[in-house]
């Protein structure tokens, strides 16, 4: 806290931006990061009691409401508790000394003798004093600049620390386990309900339209064309829905010309791409040596694929005729404030007449159809100046969703006689990781471009490194002598793509980490002793060697049986968690991953059972990724559009799952969402390797595809 | 239309081969009973018909006539119901939540035939049902903590 400020008081820099108290007491947080499902609105309201001294049932979290919080961007990229945690942190702390200040003048007492339990401040525990409520009525606080107010984390004022708080319950859970807490349980008086018309791909486009037909299918009232946007609507929800499929006979669609499917490594190196050298460093060296290796590596185009289809409301104006807005949208976007400038830009409102609040969708992985359908909604509600609900099919889900990018990586490298690694040249094949609206330049709306001929879909602009897109994790954190990496960037995607939970991290760690057991075969050294010759960042060797105690590596046996034991690590980012897993796999007409081991450094540890929530469902839907999945079209555009032909791991699938989490309190506390995919990939690549003598490089790890490679091998 | 939901008796209009599912979403108020893809697929729209577990997006609302509907709004008030919502809340056996309503209604009609089932029988049960957070291991938790409840109830 003593130091730099947190950065998201840059645009909302007093104290009331964030902490209001309320009439009766209680007390609002306010914050630009929104409840995922991730389980952040816990952990940001245990920091802001924390800091406050006060207890969960006295605080309500106010999040994602362009109205009413902070802009802190986007909830993404595993940085909630980073950037959201160290604002509440350093914020509720700021109000806690302000108000112990103002209380030892009210009590007569100095500074250091105030103490304060569930918001009351007083001399000594339980004894009269003055609640946050009393104070606030004797100062302005809500108007404090929070960078003019010194905020000393060694504060004498007792309070008890995060770390040994007891961890919250999850406020949002009750009414989500009910039947509520959704925002596709929202009603609003008088709203219709509207589906969208869209073909097999996002770039699909109605070229004949029984428009009269359409309008004379039961239970429709309203149909919009407006360009290519087609949408019928009617105040009966399973009529519209009956309508949207009777439309399939009333429409025909043009799907855009698409490369033929194949191999992703077939499909990647047939589309034209821009080449650039981003690392380059050491010097390789000179010509003999040990044996050097060349591996390819790929990841299919990956769907989002949620339980519960995107969903959004928009009324024409404020609700109840509350304030300036001439257009409230609810949406379960991951950046409500940019989804509010991009609806306005593409609708041609002023960014300050139109309200965009957050409400709870299912599982969110990255830029998915939030904010499409919150458009959708939006023109809809101004074309017919009604409350409009629209909610995608399944089918919209997985087809004009964006989705995870395809990626193809090879690594070539060399061993010295010593066994380690004396160069390594790294190439990747992949699109844009980012595509959400705000980024770049221009609209990245899927209505909007339908609707609007001027608004175009924006030239792909992928994340530069250090972060990265498609270089996610790209970099090694391993020591190497010499590291070339080159970067072979596809603008033109067949598939629409955007980021995915992990971004090019789940293909670039999964190869690494792969590449890293064949170089260590090759080197006759045991797979975790090669990883640990390479790597000198003490937190990084720790979560290594506790997962391979976790799953006694020491007594690993020759495999090849059919029973494997495979091992994966990885820092996301290469400056956010830490990340080491094992994975048991047996092998007989399928893959079957029998148990993994984790061990998880993610610096101090907030909300301890939101992270094991987080890791435990990182690694298992990282497993369904590398097991199952793969985004399928034709020429007639998407196959992969239901459940049946985009199978996800089911309860039969799932391994026991055991992690150890390492608390570091003196260090940053870093997110945990994103750890587990690439390494957990390479971890099961490795086992089946283990498993098999057979290496599989191409995901997914479906029988079928295993059966190629034993055949070929 | 007239069937009981959640114990209390329910007349609707609606068309009789429209999904029942959306009546009641939307016309009974039970939103716990929740469109996942409208195929049968993935079980987030799960509700007990006559007591066994059953997919209301495939189901035409005439099939619900004169029968006992259970949804997760009735789950509190039957014992083995809040049994099963207890464990899940203690558990906190949930990411998004989207899939546990259906979840819990599917396990709440197993537990009330068989409060001691073994893992197949609880296997097949939840393989009905798909979850893309990776919350299995947890819901398995939360479905092991309601059964053994039951058991030192019985």
């Amino acid at each position: 806290m003593d130091g730099v400020l947190p950065p998201s008081f840059a645009g909302a820099p007093l104290l009331g931006d964030w902490i209001r108290v309320r009439p009766d007491g209680g007390f609002d947080i306010r914050t630009g990061k929104v409840e995922l499902g991730q389980g952040i609105s816990a952990a940001l309201i245990q920091i802001a009691c924390t800091g406050l001294g006060v207890e969960p049932d006295q605080v309500k979290l106010i999040a994602g409401d362009t109205a009413l919080c902070p802009d802190e961007g986007y909830t993404a990229g595993s940085q909630s508790i980073e950037v959201g945690g160290a604002a509440l942190r350093h914020a509720s702390a700021a109000a806690r000394q302000v108000f112990a200040a103002e209380a030892a003048q009210r009590l007569g007492i100095s500074a250091s003798e105030v103490r304060v339990a569930r918001g009351i401040f007083s001399a000594e525990y339980g004894e009269r004093g003055m609640s946050y409520r009393d104070l606030a009525r004797t100062f302005d606080y809500g108007g404090l600049r929070i960078d003019a107010l010194q905020v000393d984390s060694r504060s004498p004022i007792a309070i008890a620390d995060v770390a040994s708080a007891p961890c919250f319950l999850r406020s949002d859970l009750p009414a989500k386990l009910t039947g509520g807490g959704f925002i596709h349980d929202m009603a609003i008086e008088g709203m219709l309900h509207a589906r969208v018309l869209r073909g097999r791909h996002p770039f699909s486009r109605p070229i004949l339209v029984d428009l009269a037909a359409l309008r004379a299918l039961p239970g429709v009232t309203e149909v919009l064309r407006v360009g290519d946007f087609l949408a019928v609507g009617g105040s009966d929800e399973a009529s519209v829905v009956a309508a949207s499929t009777a439309a399939a006979r009333l429409v025909e669609w043009q799907v855009p010309v698409l490369p033929p499917f194949g191999e992703t490594e077939a499909v990647l190196t047939a589309l034209p791409a821009e080449t650039s050298i981003p690392v380059s460093a050491g010097t390789p060296p000179a010509a003999g040596g040990g044996p050097r290796l060349t591996r390819r590596y790929s990841r299919p185009y990956i769907a989002h694929a949620a339980i519960g289809t995107a969903c959004a409301l928009a009324a024409p104006a404020a609700p109840h005729n509350e304030g300036p807005f001439q257009l409230t949208v609810w949406s379960h976007t991951q950046g409500a404030f940019k989804l509010r400038d991009q609806i306005a830009e593409a609708l041609q409102l002023e960014p300050g007449s139109v309200r965009v609040i957050h409400v709870a969708g299912a599982g969110c992985y990255g830029h998915n159809g939030a904010d499409d359908v919150a458009f959708d909604a939006a023109l809809l509600a101004r074309a017919w100046n009604r409350p409009v609900r629209v909610q995608w099919s399944r089918r919209d889900e997985l087809t004009v969703s964006p989705m995870g990018a395809a990626s193809l990586v090879e690594l070539q490298a060399g061993l010295d006689g010593e066994g380690t690694i004396s160069d390594l040249r790294i190439q990747v094949w992949s699109h844009t990781h980012l595509a959400r609206p705000g980024w770049g330049q221009g609209v990245n709306l899927l209505g909007a471009w339908a609707a609007d001929p001027a608004i175009a879909c924006p030239a792909p602009l992928d994340v530069p490194l250090p972060t990265g897109g498609g270089l996610r994790n790209s970099i090694p954190g391993y020591e190497l002598p010499a590291l070339e990496i080159r970067h072979h960037f596809i603008a033109a995607a067949p598939m629409r793509v955007s980021a995915l939970r992990s971004l090019g991290s789940h293909a670039n760690l999964f190869a690494l980490e792969s590449f890293m057991d064949e170089l260590a075969a090759a080197a006759n050294v045991d797979p975790v002793e090669f990883r640990l010759r390479h790597l000198k960042d003490g937190r990084a060797r720790h979560v290594v060697q506790t997962a391979a105690r976790m799953c006694d590596w020491a007594a690993r046996t020759p495999g090849g049986e059919g029973r494997g034991l495979g091992f994966g690590f990885g820092r996301y980012k290469n400056r956010a968690g830490y990340f080491a897993v094992a994975t048991e796999v047996s092998v007989e007409a399928a893959v079957k991953v029998e148990k993994v081991w984790a061990a998880v450094d993610v610096g101090a540890i907030v909300h301890r059972d939101g992270l094991l929530n987080q890791v435990e469902g990182g690694i298992v839907q990282a497993l369904s990724w590398s097991l199952k999945e793969a985004v399928r079209w034709g020429p007639e555009g998407i196959l992969t559009s239901s459940w049946d032909d985009y199978p996800i791991l089911n309860f039969d699938e799932v391994p026991l799952v055991a992690i150890e989490l390492i608390d570091r309190p003196d260090q940053p506390s870093l997110g945990a969402g994103e750890v587990a995919a690439g390494p957990v990939a390479g971890a099961l690549g490795n086992a089946i390797a283990h498993a098999l003598e057979v290496r599989a490089r191409h995901l997914p790890f479906t029988a079928d595809r295993l059966l190629d490679v034993i055949q070929a091998g | 239309m007239r069937f009981t939901l959640n114990g209390s008796a329910a007349d609707v209009d609606g068309d009789p081969n429209a999904p029942l599912l959306y009546l009641l979403r939307n016309d009974c108020g039970a939103k716990g009973v929740r469109f996942g893809c409208g195929q049968g697929n993935c079980g987030a729209c799960t509700v007990l018909i006559d007591g066994h577990p059953q997919q209301s997006c495939t189901m035409p609302n005439w099939s619900a006539v004169d029968r006992q509907v259970t949804t997760t709004e009735g789950l509190a008030a039957d014992p083995v119901g809040a049994i099963v919502l207890q464990a899940f809340l203690e558990e906190q056996a949930a990411q998004c939540g989207y899939c546990i309503n259906g979840i819990m209604v599917s396990l709440t009609g197993l537990l009330k035939q068989d409060p001691g089932p073994g893992d197949a029988a609880l296997k097949a049960c939840l393989n009905r049902h798909l979850c893309r957070c990776g919350t299995h291991l947890r819901i398995l938790r939360a479905a092991h903590r309601a059964i053994a409840r039951l058991a030192q109830a019985r």
